[in-house]
């Protein structure tokens, strides 16, 4: 679960901290051009430099520092609790002078506060454990250490952090590009989820008991559902089908030929499927919402939220009255920014509530768009 | 879960936004 997300100087992030500690799940709220996607962004860099990309270059660019502010370093800091330990990992990136070319300034992963090695523009410097001794190596300073340091075993805190981070789920499904078919297994769904089928199968082989979770879900969503079938053979080999039946027969469906809807609930059915199965995860779903009926969007977003309870953090952001509703005033953080040269603040909606600036009802205010931070 | 109107439920109206999130908390202990 994420105590601490800190993001400096990247687009419209300045000095920003999101409060999410202790909450299981949270919901971000705020007008169009709030911040709320950009959050997302933050968090899908982080998860890339732990899926392996280390080439600066391709994670930033110098035109997402916060209204062209090349003069001061871009930051990214993440405190994580896993397995009752605390995993902190900071990064942060410059415009080296006379040059276009972004680079790694400063690097850092600590557990319990212990650093696991540090970084200073292309100087490594690994800290010793009980099998290794103090070590330093040089680096191009153009890509992030975090990758290629090797890891020692399964339970080396650097394993554990970078295997976490990578199936960390970023989420912004577009249903129209999900067409299901798959050549290899993943558990790296990408944020548009195109590679659903590969993640449909990489779940189902590194555990099959999924598949029970999945089918309890989608049988709430959809009572007419057989099964998913994922034929190894044939013209259709690798092509998600979905077979639905009822007294009267039966149909079988191409995955693609779902409607935009049934789509996001197949998601919705592998996000519950894979916290059960790989979790403890950290989910952040841009506008869960999207593309639901509107009696489906509460129980939608319940679903989620009590499935995180038990184990890991589920992030939505929403402007959907249903799905706003279903969460509580301590879980609900408002985002806001005055104009395109301003950065974003955040504030929990209990302290705006308590403090006085706004009572009543929720999306009424909303609606109104009196609810200003 | 998904609305099927022929299952027993309870439909539950509150009367504020505080009521409202009460609500949440016992579906979310379900």
């Amino acid at each position: 679960m994420i105590s601490r997300l800190y993001v400096h100087n990247f687009r419209c992030l300045e000095n920003f901290e999101l409060p999410v500690a202790g909450k299981s799940s949270a919901l971000l709220i705020g007008n169009n051009g709030s911040g709320k996607t950009t959050v997302g962004l933050a968090l899908r860099i982080l998860q890339r430099i732990a899926r392996g990309m280390n080439q600066v270059g391709n994670l930033v660019k110098p035109k997402d520092f916060f209204l062209g502010r090349t003069d001061a370093p871009m930051r990214f800091e993440i405190e994580v609790n896993l397995e009752a330990k605390t995993y902190g990992y900071a990064i942060a990136f410059a415009l080296s002078e006379g040059s276009k070319e972004l680079r790694v300034l400063e690097e850092k992963l600590t557990v319990g506060g212990n650093p696991v090695y540090t970084r200073k523009m292309g100087q490594v410097h690994l800290a010793g454990n009980g099998h290794a001794k103090d070590a330093k190596f040089p680096i191009d300073s153009a890509l992030v250490a975090l990758p290629i340091v090797a890891q020692q075993s399964k339970e080396d805190p650097l394993s554990i952090f970078k295997q976490w981070l990578a199936r960390t789920l970023i989420l912004r499904p577009m249903p129209s590009l999900i067409l299901g078919g798959s050549e290899k297994e993943t558990l790296r769904p990408n944020p548009e989820v195109t590679n659903f089928g590969a993640w449909f199968s990489g779940l189902l082989v590194s555990a099959p008991s999924a598949y029970t979770k999945i089918d309890e879900y989608l049988k709430q969503v959809m009572p007419d559902l057989k099964d998913i079938q994922n034929p190894l053979v044939g013209r259709d080999a690798r092509s998600l089908a979905v077979k639905f039946s009822n007294k009267k027969g039966n149909v079988t469906l191409p995955f693609e030929d779902l409607s935009d809807g049934e789509k996001c609930f197949m998601v919705c059915a592998m996000v519950l499927a894979a916290n059960d199965a790989y979790g403890p995860l950290l989910c952040f779903w841009d506008e869960p919402d999207n593309y639901l009926a509107l009696s489906e969007v509460g129980h939608f977003v319940l679903a989620l939220r009590r499935a995180f309870e038990s184990g890991g953090q589920f992030i939505a952001t929403s402007h959907n009255p249903e799905a706003i509703r279903r969460f509580s005033d301590e879980n609900t953080l408002v985002l806001y920014r005055k104009g395109h040269l301003e950065p974003t603040i955040v504030r929990p909606l209990n302290e705006i509530r308590t403090s006085g600036d706004f009572s009543g009802d929720l999306v009424e205010a909303l609606v109104r768009g009196d609810l200003e931070p | 879960m998904s609305v099927n109107k022929y299952h027993p439920h309870v439909l539950v109206l509150p009367e504020d936004d505080a009521n409202r999130q009460l609500a949440n908390g016992f579906l979310l202990d379900q």
